[in-house]
């Protein structure tokens, strides 16, 4: 269960990758969860890290794999609260609201408001896209840098 | 007291304290004073009225922080502590025995105090030591020497470490259950159920046998190939296709015979032809010809030194001509001894 709320966070989020593994080295236990299912791509946590630092900074490959493995936790935990929220109401999509909603129950008020604030304004921006039936990078730049 | 030298409201905060214990506030924060209430903070699981006393200089001393950023955000003492310790228990996995360690090495600790309602232990762990406690608790295979170097004998029991448990400050703690452990971890009220559910999916895994033991230096085997062929320059980069033209000329320029440069026009055209196949589906171990990936996996991280120990002798050359010369079959050399280097190992 929390596997697929796992699978279906990295689908929000547009993580979108063909894994398809050689038959030789990776199927030696077809039981094991890939690290691939399991974390987040490491290459893109090491980009996350890098937007805040000076640009001659370096990460360490340890960094990069520990943060790895907190950022990894941390989704688990939040949408395992989402997951029991939906499972009590009968419902079987896990939406946005369920993610505010878990993240305020555990304890994460100022990550939840701001949340709240990007989740609006991009279902406003579907919304305009939809209708429109065309997409501008410079209006989508601006509302995040509005949020 | 330095922090009331340099915090705007550290009067008030001064006045405040001086009602409540004024001989502990005139007395100075050293090291041993710490070490010693953090050790009797560690050893004894109820707050009795004597230390009450005792925890009230550290609480004062984080009073400060607390309202330096509650200044900068605007926001209430209760909320902004509830939220950050909820951020930091999630994050860090660490017991009061580390703490302790902590305050004895004199490192200084960062915290923020969830209220002054009532008296509360007041001891926050570093983000640095929970990062490593992490590190034990996902097994990597040099967690060992940093750990044992960080951590003393006397918390060898506390090797028994979870995720996201922090001893911190909140308005309402609730004692966590441990295995094989006698002290209680505290952690954040609204968090103890998932803490105790992700627990539950954690064993249930490791039951199961599913959780992977070691991280794999890559994930496929034939891009992993690919990787070890292409052309790399000065620290270990990949070239991209300019860089390979320029190569050809300068070897051009040099006077090499025509078998050598038919061999290398044959080796520039197949490395092409793989990175544009394989540029769509990018990955660790690999890198396009357009984007330059910072991210070098541990597989190439041999390539990488024996590139620098190449720099080293591009330095020692004399002449500009020979050093081209020299950089060159540098370059081929370290490749293939990486590449013979990394097939003995899958081998193996």
């Amino acid at each position: 269960m929390g596997d697929n709320n796992i699978g279906k966070v990295l689908e929000r989020e547009g993580f979108k990758y063909n894994f398809t593994a050689a038959a030789s080295d990776t199927s030696a236990q077809d039981e094991v969860i890939k690290e691939q299912d399991r974390l987040l791509p490491i290459a893109n946590v090491g980009r996350i890290m890098k937007q805040i630092l000076p640009p001659n900074a370096k990460i360490s490959k340890e960094a990069k794999e520990t943060m790895q493995e907190c950022v990894s936790e941390f989704i688990s935990f939040v949408t395992g609260e989402a997951s029991d929220k939906c499972h009590k109401e009968k419902r079987k999509t896990v939406n946005g609201d369920d993610i505010c909603w878990a993240l305020a129950t555990l304890g994460f008020d100022d990550y939840s408001e701001p949340l709240k604030r990007y989740l609006h304004k991009y279902r406003e921006f579907e919304g305009e896209r939809a209708n429109q039936n065309k997409g501008n990078n410079n209006t989508y730049e601006n509302n995040i840098a509005n949020i | 007291m330095k922090n009331l030298c340099e915090n705007g409201s550290g009067p008030t905060h001064l006045t405040s304290y001086a009602l409540g214990c004024s001989s502990w506030g005139t007395s100075s924060e050293s090291d041993v004073q710490q070490s010693s209430m953090s050790k009797s903070l560690s050893l004894k699981m109820s707050v009795l009225p004597q230390q009450c006393h005792k925890t009230k200089p550290l609480s004062f001393q984080y009073q400060d922080r607390d309202s330096s950023s509650t200044q900068s955000t605007g926001q209430s003492y209760p909320e902004v502590g509830s939220a950050q310790s909820g951020q930091i228990s999630v994050q860090c996995s660490n017991s009061s025995a580390s703490s302790t360690h902590n305050t004895t090495g004199g490192k200084s600790v960062e915290g923020v105090i969830g209220s002054t309602v009532g008296i509360q232990d007041c001891t926050f762990p570093p983000s640095q030591l929970c990062y490593n406690q992490s590190l034990a608790h996902t097994a990597f295979h040099f967690a060992e020497p940093c750990f044992s170097g960080l951590l003393a004998a006397p918390f060898v029991p506390q090797s028994n470490i979870h995720h996201a448990q922090l001893l911190g400050m909140t308005p309402a703690r609730i004692p966590l259950p441990l295995d094989l452990s006698e002290e209680p971890m505290y952690v954040n009220a609204k968090q103890y159920h998932a803490i105790l559910r992700r627990r539950q999916y954690r064993a249930k895994l490791e039951a199961q046998n599913k959780l992977i033991k070691e991280r794999k230096p890559y994930l496929h085997e034939s891009r992993h190939l690919h990787a070890l062929k292409r052309a790399r320059g000065s620290g270990g980069r990949f070239l991209n296709a300019k860089k390979l033209q320029e190569l050809k000329l300068t070897s051009a320029n040099r006077g090499l015979d025509v078998s050598g440069c038919t061999q290398l026009n044959l080796s520039g055209n197949m490395s092409e032809s793989k990175v544009q196949a394989v540029e769509n589906l990018n990955y660790r171990n690999g890198a396009s010809t357009t984007t330059c990936s910072d991210v070098i996996s541990t597989s190439n991280s041999d390539d990488v030194f024996q590139q620098h120990e190449s720099d080293f002798r591009l330095c020692g050359y004399p002449s500009h001509i020979g050093r081209n010369m020299q950089g060159y079959s540098a370059d081929i050399g370290g490749g293939g001894g990486g590449g013979n280097q990394h097939r003995l190992s899958v081998l193996m």
